[in-house]
């Protein structure tokens, strides 16, 4: 009889262990989303491609041709950018607490970063976007040479190896 | 079978390492890409001005993004260490489980996260 409370108890407090458990297991970012990569890969190829066609310089009078490639570029970030915001997102605690870790560990900005936000990825593709629309309004008004187009095309890339690297990162 | 928990200690330990040995070079790596395209962008935005390409309102709006690409950077940089952190927790409680179920002869609730032994 002692040995069959014994088990008892211990079958109990193992159901009762896993079921304590089953609460502890997290999800602490949102799922990895196939049509958000895909976005976002489409995205890259065309805004390399648009820099392959400008090559070293443009001029206001060939803008008219790149124009096109401009507002498909736009439009899937802009689709990309809802997408990520409408995704269903677990928790908001655990990227607020590692951005105040990172805060304490004085990385720069952070603590005073009025545009912190949960979707850093949704972040970055605004912000590539508008690095897009203010390279084709200077390709429009001036064209586009030397430092400026150089500027714009590193820009535009760090903004894209954020939204990509995070977006990647949630295949787990 | 009973549970040992100093073996139990160095399972959950060595899915802690598994995670972190996976996870910090590409943390360091994105880091590292990261600031030298935030420092290269300072350079170019100095050549632009230098070279009569980039005008004062442009130059204006480069600074401001320049700002703007470090704090987005930082931000991704949370977001990213927000997985690593719930990789790591899901690997250890996954282990928890695996123990649990083998020292109990149960399957009663498969670990989810994964690492379990």
């Amino acid at each position: 009889m002692p040995t069959l409370v014994r088990r008892g108890g211990l079958l109990a407090l193992c159901v009762a262990l896993c079921a304590a458990l089953s609460a502890c297991m997290v999800q602490l970012a949102p799922a990895y989303d196939t049509t958000i990569v895909g976005g976002l890969n489409s995205a890259n190829q065309d805004i390399h491609a648009l820099f392959a066609q400008i090559g070293t310089a443009t001029t206001p009078d060939t803008f008219s041709a790149r124009k096109p490639q401009y507002d498909q570029i736009v439009a899937e970030l802009g689709a990309t950018e809802t997408q990520i915001r409408t995704r269903p997102m677990p928790s908001s605690a655990a990227i607020k607490k590692a951005a105040a870790a990172l805060a304490r560990m004085h990385v720069a900005g952070v603590a005073v970063d009025p545009n912190f936000t949960v979707y850093p990825s949704a972040r970055a593709v605004a912000d590539l976007k508008d690095t897009i629309q203010h390279m084709e309004a200077a390709d429009e008004k001036t064209g586009l040479r030397g430092g400026l187009l150089a500027a714009f095309q590193n820009q535009a890339e760090t903004f894209l190896t954020q939204a990509m690297t995070y977006e990647n990162y949630l295949k787990r | 079978m009973g549970l040992d928990v100093g073996s139990l200690v160095q399972d959950m330990l060595g899915a802690g390492k598994a995670v972190l040995n996976q996870d910090l070079p590409a943390l360091r790596g994105f880091s590292e890409q990261q600031l030298e395209a935030i420092a290269r962008q300072a350079i170019l935005i100095a050549e632009g001005v230098a070279d009569g390409s980039i005008d004062p309102a442009t130059r204006d709006y480069f600074l401001k993004s320049l700002a703007e690409m470090t704090r987005s950077f930082v931000n991704t940089l949370a977001g990213l260490a927000a997985v690593t952190a719930e990789k790591l927790w899901n690997g250890i409680v996954g282990v928890l489980w695996g123990a649990i179920n083998k020292a109990t002869g149960l399957n009663l609730f498969p670990p989810a996260g994964g690492g379990g032994s």
